[in-house]
């Protein structure tokens, strides 16, 4: 769809004019990672079990930032009335923001899982199809996170109820996730892959199917 | 004759407080029309409504024949609101382009912004321009995909005599059906087939 | 006292004394358990009812988006209302009774998860409701928290019930799953009825004072224009 194409090529060109969303995301998952670091013992035997589950914390905290910074700029900047003014399905305006957010937070998980083999593994094999579980992942959080930072507005109040709403939302995507990224990353022994995979398929599947269901009452009047 | 907007016993409540008590209006295709009033009486509200970007919560609003809620109604509207809608972060031309693209037009409204004094070739970002000049490359933009349909809000904010009056100027040819709000009664403001005024939530001549 | 309406609390308040009659009087004491076990003709029905709060609070919400009627609105908060209300009851009294019986506060299951996680939502509908102004805006809105947060539950629930078979846990007793004794089952029955109702009339309440607040929102505005 040609609006589609459109918003992605505004998100991108706005994203790459400015370079503000990554740096800060990077800056913010490192100091989750650093504070999650020093909750352990000094020669602690579970930081490596405990490494996928301080990743996926981070990307989950990362992910919240990201998701109100890209629709509250929309908001501030008034152009969320032109987009709902535009002879446009709402699901291309739903697709394009949610395509956007996946971008900048698949960059920074390109760089963050790596990290964390690094620092808290100490293992290099594995990292590349963690990253790819990571994104996966991603996509279910961004496909329920759009809708409600949406559902939610800018308010002041709508901060602190957007992760009160999306927590319990995520939790079949958080354990799929990191369990599957705990089998690359350390190796741990996972009895039903394939269940795994199902499940975090199924819940991208689920989440972006009843989010575009549910965006046009969403961004109508 | 189709009119151009029919709103029918439209009232509304925003932030706790009636805005407009059953509003009843009609607008015929190629009418000029003026609202004015006090700040804040509900101008802009009374706009939002006739575009969609509100729904009334009272009465029907039926804007060329149809509703909002149709995206081919909405392809013929243009509407420049008090804010423009425009990416701070992209230059003029940038804007002009994204905002065709989503009205599938061609004409990106890039000789309308030359007609208003811009420089289209501004390499500079929209954040850096004035509140008068974003206005313009807002206008340009809404009249890029040609609409019948006009909506304005303020429409004189922030310009000087000349940029009145090419704006002016665009507004009263084409034969599009306009409707703007504004509150400076003073200004020179371009001819219009009528002059209402939004007071206590009702309109009158 | 204005009495129209009254048969409904009436009856719910008739079925709760017949209840606490029966489950304090009439239902034998469990041998395993002891005392502690009659909390269940509390816990269990709580659990039901929270569960089919939601349930309304969802099939509202659905009519909400396609009819646009505001009355669905008021009938998914009331349902939501009461609804955290049971649910809450069911939270605590869980864990009393595990705590006894099994010698845990909690154990991530995917029944206690996907209830908790229920519970989170109910309080996540609210507090949306309660910090957003009243019109059709929030009233779509809710809708659409509603719909997401009924889907999810299920979701959730399997899926911690496939993390737990992962790492099964050691077998609980389980009380709903052997045979009742037929006082048991009578006990029981009565005391979901009784629920029921409690749950109905507070619905039913709630709706007549949301109803009565909206015609005297209406009437201010006909005497001021």
């Amino acid at each position: 769809m040609r609006a589609l194409r459109a918003l992605l090529w505004k998100d991108a060109l706005i994203e790459l004019r400015s370079a503000e969303r990554l740096p800060v995301l990077a800056l913010f998952s490192v100091a989750i990672l650093l504070t999650l670091h020093f909750t352990l013992p000094p020669t602690s035997e579970a930081r490596t079990p405990a490494a996928p589950g301080f990743l996926w914390a981070a990307i989950v905290f990362a992910a919240l930032l990201e998701l109100r910074s890209s629709l509250e700029s929309e908001r501030r900047d008034g152009t969320l009335d032109g987009l709902r003014l535009a002879p446009v399905d709402p699901t291309a305006i739903y697709i394009g923001k949610v395509a956007s957010s996946v971008a900048v937070l698949a960059v920074l998980e390109a760089a963050l899982v790596p990290l964390v083999a690094l620092f808290f593994t100490g293992r290099a094999s594995g990292v590349a199809p963690a990253i790819g579980v990571a994104v996966a992942g991603t996509v279910g959080l961004v496909a329920w996170g759009t809708l409600f930072a949406a559902v939610v507005g800018g308010t002041r109040a709508g901060e602190v109820i957007l992760p009160v709403l999306l927590f319990p939302l995520i939790v079949p995507q958080t354990i799929a996730c990191v369990r599957l990224l705990a089998m690359y990353l350390t190796g741990a022994p996972l009895d039903d892959p394939a269940t795994a995979f199902v499940l975090l398929a199924a819940f991208d599947v689920l989440s972006l199917g009843t989010s575009i269901l549910l965006f046009d009452h969403v961004l109508d009047a | 004759m189709t009119a151009a907007i029919r709103l029918r016993a439209v009232a509304h409540r925003f932030g706790g407080t009636t805005v407009l008590r059953g509003v009843d209006l009609r607008v015929d295709p190629g009418e000029r029309v003026a609202i004015t009033g006090a700040n804040g009486v509900g101008k802009t509200t009374l706009l939002k409504l006739i575009a969609g970007l509100l729904r009334p919560d009272t009465g029907d609003v039926t804007v060329l024949g149809g509703t909002l809620r149709d995206p081919r109604v909405r392809a013929r509207i243009g509407f420049v609101g008090h804010q423009p809608f425009l990416y701070p972060r992209l230059t003029a031309r940038e804007n002009l382009r994204f905002w065709a693209r989503m009205y599938g037009s061609t004409d990106d409204g890039v000789a309308v912004l030359r007609h208003l004094g811009l420089d289209a070739d501004d390499t500079r970002p929209v954040s850096a321009f004035s509140q008068g000049m974003r206005r313009r490359v807002a206008l340009a933009s809404a009249l890029g995909h040609d609409p019948e349909l006009l909506l304005l809000d303020e429409p004189f904010a922030g310009l000087d005599d000349a940029g009145v009056s090419a704006v002016a100027g665009l507004l009263t040819d084409g034969g599009r059906t306009v409707v703007f709000a504004t509150h400076a009664v003073d200004q020179p403001a371009p001819r219009v087939d009528r002059l209402l005024t939004l007071h206590d939530g009702r309109l009158e001549r | 006292m204005n009495t129209r309406g009254s048969t409904l609390p009436l009856a719910a308040l008739a079925a709760v004394t017949g209840a606490l009659a029966l489950m304090f009087l009439y239902a034998p004491t469990e041998g395993l358990q002891g005392e502690v076990q009659r909390i269940f003709y509390i816990h269990v029905p709580a659990a039901w009812i929270s569960f089919l709060a939601f349930f309304v609070v969802a099939v509202a919400s659905v009519l909400l988006l396609s009819k646009r009627d505001l009355r669905y609105d008021r009938i998914a908060a009331a349902a939501a209302e009461a609804g955290l209300v049971f649910t809450t009851i069911m939270m605590t009294t869980g864990p009393i009774w595990g705590r006894r019986v099994w010698g845990v506060w909690w154990v991530w299951d995917a029944r206690l998860t996907s209830s908790l996680v229920l519970w989170l939502i109910y309080v996540g509908y609210l507090l949306f409701r309660t910090t957003t102004p009243p019109g059709q805006r929030r009233a779509r809105l809710s809708a659409v928290i509603g719909i997401v947060g009924a889907v999810n539950v299920p979701v959730v629930y399997f899926s911690v019930f496939w993390w737990r078979t992962l790492h099964p846990l050691p077998t609980v007793l389980n009380p709903e799953g052997q045979l009742l004794p037929a006082e048991m089952r009578v006990t029981l029955y009565l005391s979901l009825l009784a629920f029921l109702l409690v749950f109905a009339s507070f619905v039913v309440l709630r709706l007549r004072i949301e109803d009565t607040r909206v015609r005297l929102t209406a009437l201010e505005e006909a005497l001021r224009a």
